[in-house]
């Protein structure tokens, strides 16, 4: 038993001690890409630009860190290459640590490159074994690589601070980004346009900031064009994705406008075919909440509510319709994702209308309904103006 | 026995004229003084006066009837029982002409009183602990059971120091299988002596190469009690205060008496507590060393960056920076053990701490590792059991350089092959694991949870034997219902 026990023992350890330790290096002897920008360079090369963690500036250091010299806590490198892969293999010319991709936040696409062919990135950053599928991916108008230095003013370095950005998109709604594993899956997707978010340089900011705004659709492999904020938001009510936004709808009597904040929405598609051409009818179920305002209504009256409700369910339907206006005259591109509808609910006809699709799309005809709801009405006090009014008949109460 | 300077012996005579001479023999220092002087001394030589011509035998039967006053009281028929008897502490009258003698039991020797345990505190609970005299430990535990199925079989082991082991059990809840597995086991062992019941444990165990205690042993009298009306065997070894209890399964070492004593909240949540220790206790600086050397995917990017920092500039990769503290670590709390008090393991924490923040001072390690070090050592002095606990402190260093080497797929086959092991191990019969693995899910109620009073209605199944009912269902308390409403 002890003899059995022992040589187990001694082949287990020597085969373990034999493969030495290859793969092993110690977290220290890494750099951290946090962020990376691809551009296109002269001479039809690749231009990779890297921001990277400094984790020697990192730390907080004990003896009180707010000295003078105030040292970047990033570092932003620079390579080129035919391909992106050697772009990034070259990086190693200059960099004294293995470069580690994995805590990679953010993939930005500049705006040329973008315009031409993104296949190649998509195919090096889904193929490399070390880069998350959980990577935002979003294209910058101009070069890319210049937005990886603009400062971070909550974070410590650019890459953090667009992956925060982002995050917090669905405050807005005005803004869309994808992981890199849906924007791969909806680039092979044959009917599939990826669509995906927008970063620019905020303007009129103290500090240069980063901002988010719009989205970008891609044609395949190439990008088609930009969305504003109003199309973008009308994408999102259709992709039922839209979030929490603040919604400002004009006061119905004309007076200054009010916000309202989203808490619920859902959409549904209903698809018909009016002889030959398809129809499509867009359900939208929403509730919210009164967040400001400075009408002068009496809003605990229903039929007053009610009227606030009507003027949500137009600005609503104005998104939708401007998403589906920029998609079928601006692009002439189905990035609203109809076809899918019409293939799920339609199966047998779409076989016979499938090929002609790109041209329905074109000429369908879409209408909109918008449900939209004030349920909590303990919210809706009056105007805080009105009250200072004295109001007709309330006596001394 | 030679002629030992400890052993005493008193010459008296019985009748007033020299003739009926008699001798007491006693060891000094095992055998009471008083005892002697007044049972035995103080009636034959001032109460009872012979006549010369009684018959030597007569004598020696109205001496044994009326002479002594002690309740202990014995007659001997061979030198070797003699030998025997003096030297557990009895005293021995002998009778000139008589070819007998009369032990009389005066053992009394200086022993500790009953203390509270060091080794097993407790904040709620009682406060008694056994002591190193058998005697005296029997009757703490028959202080509890006052059940007349409480039995109590002795045996001689060591040939030299001839040690009394008892086995306490009750009968008709320990299985007889046990009890006679256990009375097996004792008769086997041929040592010539039995100093701590931790001979007894290496001699009686199912796996005795294995790093994982198979028996477990306490000094709480309410604890071997627990046991024992659970159904188990608990084996006493004279000398000493641990007792031993068997079948012992590997949960008994995260459960403390205490666990039962305080509210069922608080005994749950503290098992669940020890046993993220316990696993914390093992693993813990080898998954830092793969996550650190193999896998820095898997460690969130802040946590990542600032071990990246506080690794800078440290001279050595992460298993020699692991093993220098982890070795540290061991030396300062062995030292500290053999210091005088128990305050001494404080003093090696302390003293660990301000060798690692040198350490770190100087860059020698980094603070991470100090900190894994540091919550490694807390974590081990987390589990109730220290014989458990030292199974985790061994483990800990294979598993280091598994991951130093394969990363976490080391860790893993690390864990299989120990993981493995423990569901092979058994203990008098009984799986290692088998209140965690049971296929009896009543068993469960007191592994992970610890559920109130009123709900453990049964023994452990895989230790008790014919009489599994332990609490009567329906006690829990209540608003009086009608009582064709109850179950």
């Amino acid at each position: 038993m002890a003899i059995r026990w022992l040589t187990l023992i001694l082949i287990f350890t020597s085969a373990v001690f034999l493969t030495g330790c290859w793969n092993a290096r110690e977290i220290n002897e890494l750099a951290f890409v946090m962020g990376i920008a691809v551009d296109e360079a002269k001479d039809n090369k690749v231009k990779v630009t890297v921001q990277m963690a400094k984790p020697s500036t990192f730390s907080k250091s004990p003896t009180g860190g707010s000295g003078g010299d105030k040292e970047k806590l990033f570092w932003v490198a620079t390579a080129e290459g035919k391909t992106l892969f050697e772009a990034i293999r070259n990086m190693a010319t200059f960099s004294s640590r293995r470069i580690f991709w994995s805590h990679n936040k953010v993939i930005l696409i500049g705006e040329k490159l973008a315009r031409r062919d993104i296949s190649n990135i998509l195919d090096f950053f889904t193929r490399n074994s070390e880069l998350r599928l959980r990577t935002w991916v979003v294209v910058v108008p101009g070069e890319a690589g210049q937005l990886l230095e603009k400062g971070p003013n909550m974070e410590e370095d650019p890459a953090t601070s667009m992956e925060k950005v982002i995050a917090g998109r669905a405050l807005t709604g005005k803004s869309y980004a994808t992981m890199l594993k849906d924007f791969t899956d909806d680039y092979l997707s044959p009917a599939t346009y990826p669509v995906t978010g927008k970063l620019t340089v905020a303007k009129g900011q103290s500090q240069p900031a980063i901002k988010l705004e719009g989205a970008a659709v891609f044609e395949k492999n190439k990008l088609a064009g930009w969305l504003d904020e109003q199309e973008t938001r009308g994408y999102l009510w259709l992709k039922n994705t839209i979030g929490n936004p603040v919604l400002v709808v004009p006061c119905p009597s004309g007076g200054e406008p009010m916000s309202i904040e989203v808490t619920m929405s859902k959409v549904d598609f209903k698809s018909h075919f009016k002889g030959q051409q398809p129809y499509l009818t867009i359900m939208v179920k929403t509730s919210g909440n009164l967040g400001e305002q400075k009408c002068n209504i009496d809003f605990t009256k229903p039929e007053k509510r009610r009227e606030i409700e009507k003027a949500l369910e137009t600005t609503i339907s104005k998104d939708i319709q401007s998403a589906v206006k920029a998609a079928q005259q601006d692009f002439g591109l189905d990035f609203l994702g109809f076809n899918h509808i019409f293939h799920r609910q339609q199966n047998q006809k779409w076989y016979e209308i499938g090929h002609r699709w790109p041209q329905m799309f074109k000429e369908m005809e879409v209408s909109i309904q918008v449900d939209a709801k004030l349920p909590r009405v303990t919210l809706f006090a009056k105007p805080l103006e009105s009250m200072k009014q004295p109001q007709p008949g309330s006596g001394e109460e | 026995m030679g002629n030992p300077q400890d052993l005493a012996i008193r010459e008296i005579t019985l009748a007033s004229d020299d003739e009926i001479k008699a001798a007491i023999i006693a060891l000094g220092g095992l055998a009471d003084k008083d005892i002697i002087n007044q049972h035995i001394l103080n009636t034959l030589m001032l109460d009872i006066r012979f006549q010369k011509n009684q018959g030597r035998e007569e004598i020696f039967q109205r001496i044994k009837k009326y002479g002594i006053s002690n309740f202990k009281l014995k007659e001997d028929q061979t030198i070797d029982e003699i030998i025997q008897e003096v030297i557990s502490g009895d005293t021995i009258f002998l009778l000139d002409g008589v070819d007998k003698a009369l032990s009389v039991g005066s053992r009394g020797w200086k022993d500790r009183s009953v203390a509270e345990p060091i080794t097993e505190g407790v904040v709620r609970g009682p406060r008694d602990g056994f002591t190193e005299t058998i005697r005296t430990n029997t009757a703490l535990i028959r202080r509890r059971i006052k059940s007349p199925d409480l039995r109590i079989h002795g045996v001689k082991v060591g040939e030299r120091t001839l040690t009394d082991v008892l086995l306490v059990y009750l009968e008709g809840v320990a299985k007889q299988e046990v009890v006679d597995e256990v009375m097996h086991r004792l008769q086997r062992i041929k040592i010539d002596g039995v100093l701590e019941s931790g001979y007894i444990e290496e001699l009686i165990e199912d796996n005795p190469l294995s790093p994982f205690p198979q028996i477990e042993h306490s000094e709480r009298p309410d604890k071997v009690s627990a046991a024992i009306l659970e159904g188990r065997v608990a084996i006493l070894v004279d000398t000493t205060p641990f007792v031993l209890i068997v079948p012992t399964v590997f949960i008994q070492f995260i459960q403390a008496s205490e666990d039962y004593y305080e509210r069922f909240y608080l005994g749950t949540m503290v098992r669940m507590v020890r046993i993220i220790a316990f696993l914390l206790s093992v693993t813990l600086p080898s998954v830092y060393i793969a996550l650190t050397s193999f896998h820095q995917e898997m460690i969130p990017t802040p946590l990542a960056l600032s071990i990246a920092a506080s690794r800078e500039g440290v001279p050595f990769p992460a298993i020699g920076e692991a093993i220098l503290m982890e070795l540290t670590f061991e030396i300062l709390r062995e030292a500290g053990i053999r210091l005088p008090r128990p305050i001494g393991q404080a003093v090696s924490i302390v003293g660990a701490l301000v060798i690692g923040e040198a350490a770190v001072q100087a860059g020698i390690v980094s603070q991470a590792m100090v900190i894994i070090v540091a919550l490694t050592g807390i974590c081990s002095f987390a589990i109730p059991a220290f014989n458990a606990a030292i199974a985790g402190r061994l483990l800990r260093f294979p598993l280091m350089i598994l991951a130093s080497i394969l990363g976490l797929f080391g860790i893993l086959a690390g864990l299989s092959v120990i993981l493995i092991h423990m569901c092979g191990l058994r203990s008098f019969g009984v799986n290692y694991f088998s209140s965690v693995t049971t296929v009896t899910p009543q068993d469960f109620k007191d592994v992970i949870i610890r559920k109130p009073w009123w709900a453990m209605l049964t023994r452990p199944a895989m230790i008790t034997g014919d009489t599994p009912q332990r609490v009567e269902p329906g006690l829990k308390p209540g608003p009086e219902h009608n009582s064709e409403n109850k179950e």
